[in-house]
């Protein structure tokens, strides 16, 4: 009977502790949705990103995402070897048939069952934002990594060949033939192109 | 021996305890295993900061590219100071506004400056009938004064004008290339004619070096040492009386033709290079400035990310 006292003086510190932490759990709980990317697949999100984004630093190091932009045959009007519409599908053709980008993006990702879409941005003379696909190989699908770079072309860049040598033919000799045009024509500086590449798992 | 049982009152009591007990240890570990998968999202979200991180370096670095280009296409197309200038001002306004509207597109505003401009200074003189004079036709003048680096330094000298003797030291009327260092010890070159081109060469402490004669004409590299590519002398450079900067002066300049090609640091006239008396376009020794360095500011901000700082770029790093 005496012990009822301490039991009773127990219970109530129990039951403060049980309310606290009730509080203190609904205050930092996390709401997880259909919506909500697991770990498991965030990782894997970026896990492509840092494959890609070191698939692009070496392209932007080694020269080869600058050849990719130049590999255009004017009389064509169209990247060399292009599937329809002048841009490639699917994926970036490798050497001999392409450059050495496609031979990285193919070598990264080809096997990994992940599709990728290239876009190549610019600006025209009137400063609107103009649009030159690469490759296209679809809607990008949900938790799509997206990536950008910037490449500086000049009135005196060189086209690159067909073999992927550079040609004497420069960007100003073919201005009214190249997708990007001259935006600024008296001073060396041709256009800036934004490179966009997104990634999605199939 | 103390009493162990339990009063038949207190058992419900008891349970309850036991069990309310129990709920909060299952409270605890649900806790802590919300706390690990909350902590594994948020590291991942968090992932969009470091692509911030790596969005303003890539500015950075695309800037410096486009701008190395930029100087190295500027260096072929023009070669006067006022002019490579005013152009890499204009075209870096026009990359950086180029860029700003994409990158407003990654919700970031973005701008680059030009803040200062580096030069060498290349002086040309091929007119080999002509003699060494300046464009006023003046026998004694400065060639450029003040530099921090004399990076090559070539003249090919032939006999026609020099003074024929066999000693030039008294600082007569021999032709003489004299270079001042810093603190002002005289390095001095004579050229003249003793049976042929003959050069001497006094050193700032007052020591003689004499090479040749070498025929009707001869090869001289100032910042190498040679004559005719094979005797070699004592330069300035390697004087250890004459350091930088350098003062250098033609002295009885009209007592030699021919032509030389020097490449110094820097800017060496204070205005426009046709307001100099020294120098002009046609037959008198001209100056072909080039551009080594430019210092741009760029500026990134992004929502979490304000990055701002000078960066100086050099010709030949090219993407295009």
């Amino acid at each position: 009977m005496t012990d009822r006292g301490q039991t009773f003086t127990l219970e109530a510190f129990v039951a403060a502790i049980l309310l606290m932490a009730t509080v203190a759990f609904a205050l930092q709980a996390v709401t997880i949705t259909s919506n909500t990317a697991s770990a498991g697949e965030t990782e894997i999100e970026n896990h492509h990103r840092g494959l890609a984004e070191g698939v692009l630093d070496a392209a932007v190091e080694n020269g080869s995402l600058r050849t990719t932009l130049l590999y255009w045959d004017e009389s064509a009007g169209q990247f060399y070897n292009a599937d329809t519409e002048g841009h490639y599908v699917s994926r970036l053709p490798q050497t001999p048939n392409g450059t050495a980008f496609g031979d990285s993006l193919e070598g990264t990702f080809g096997e990994r069952q992940i599709r990728y879409n290239v876009d190549l941005y610019y600006r025209n003379a009137s400063g609107d934002r103009q649009r030159q696909r690469l490759v296209e190989s679809g809607t990008p699908g949900e938790n799509a990594v997206r990536l950008v770079e910037t490449v500086t072309l000049y009135d005196d860049t060189t086209l690159v060949g067909e073999g992927g040598t550079d040609r004497e033919t420069s960007l100003a000799d073919v201005e009214a033939d190249f997708y990007a045009p001259n935006v600024d024509d008296g001073s060396p500086l041709y256009n800036v192109v934004r490179v966009e590449v997104v990634l999605w798992r199939t | 021996m103390a009493d162990l049982t339990v009063n038949s009152d207190d058992r419900g009591q008891l349970i309850i305890v036991a069990a309310i007990g129990l709920a909060i240890l299952l409270t605890l570990m649900t806790v802590a295993l919300n706390t690990a998968v909350y902590g594994e999202i948020h590291v991942a979200q968090t992932d969009d900061s470091l692509n911030e991180e790596r969005s303003a370096l890539q500015y950075h670095h695309s800037l410096e590219r486009g701008g190395g280009g930029l100087i190295a296409s500027l260096n072929r197309e023009h070669d006067r100071y006022e002019t490579l200038n005013s152009e890499l001002e204009g075209a870096v306004v026009t990359w950086s506004n180029l860029s700003r509207s994409e990158q407003l597109r990654e919700g970031a505003t973005t701008n680059a400056t030009l803040e200062s401009v580096t030069y060498e200074s290349r002086i040309v003189h091929r007119n080999e009938s002509r003699t060494f004079v300046d464009r006023s036709e003046n026998t004694d003048w400065n060639v450029a004064a003040n530099v921090s680096d004399v990076r090559g330094f070539e003249a090919n000298v032939t006999e026609t004008d020099l003074v024929d003797t066999s000693d030039c030291t008294d600082n007569g009327s021999c032709f003489r290339l004299e270079v001042e260092g810093a603190e002002g010890n005289t390095w001095r070159l004579f050229v003249y004619d003793d049976g042929g081109v003959t050069v001497t060469v006094e050193l700032a402490s007052g020591a003689n070096e004499t090479y040749g004669p070498s025929g009707t004409s001869a090869k001289l590299n100032v910042t190498d040492g040679t004559v005719d590519g094979s005797e070699t002398f004592t330069t300035f450079l390697e004087d250890d009386g004459s350091e930088a900067p350098y003062t250098l002066r033609y002295a009885n300049a009209d007592t030699v033709s021919g032509t030389y090609e020097l490449t110094v640091d820097g800017k060496i006239v204070d205005g426009g290079i046709d307001d100099d008396e020294r120098y002009g376009v046609a037959d008198a020794p001209r100056i072909e400035a080039r551009i080594t360095a430019a210092a741009v500011r760029l500026r990134y901000r992004s929502p979490d990310l304000r990055y701002e700082t000078e960066t100086e770029i050099i010709p030949g790093e090219t993407d295009g």
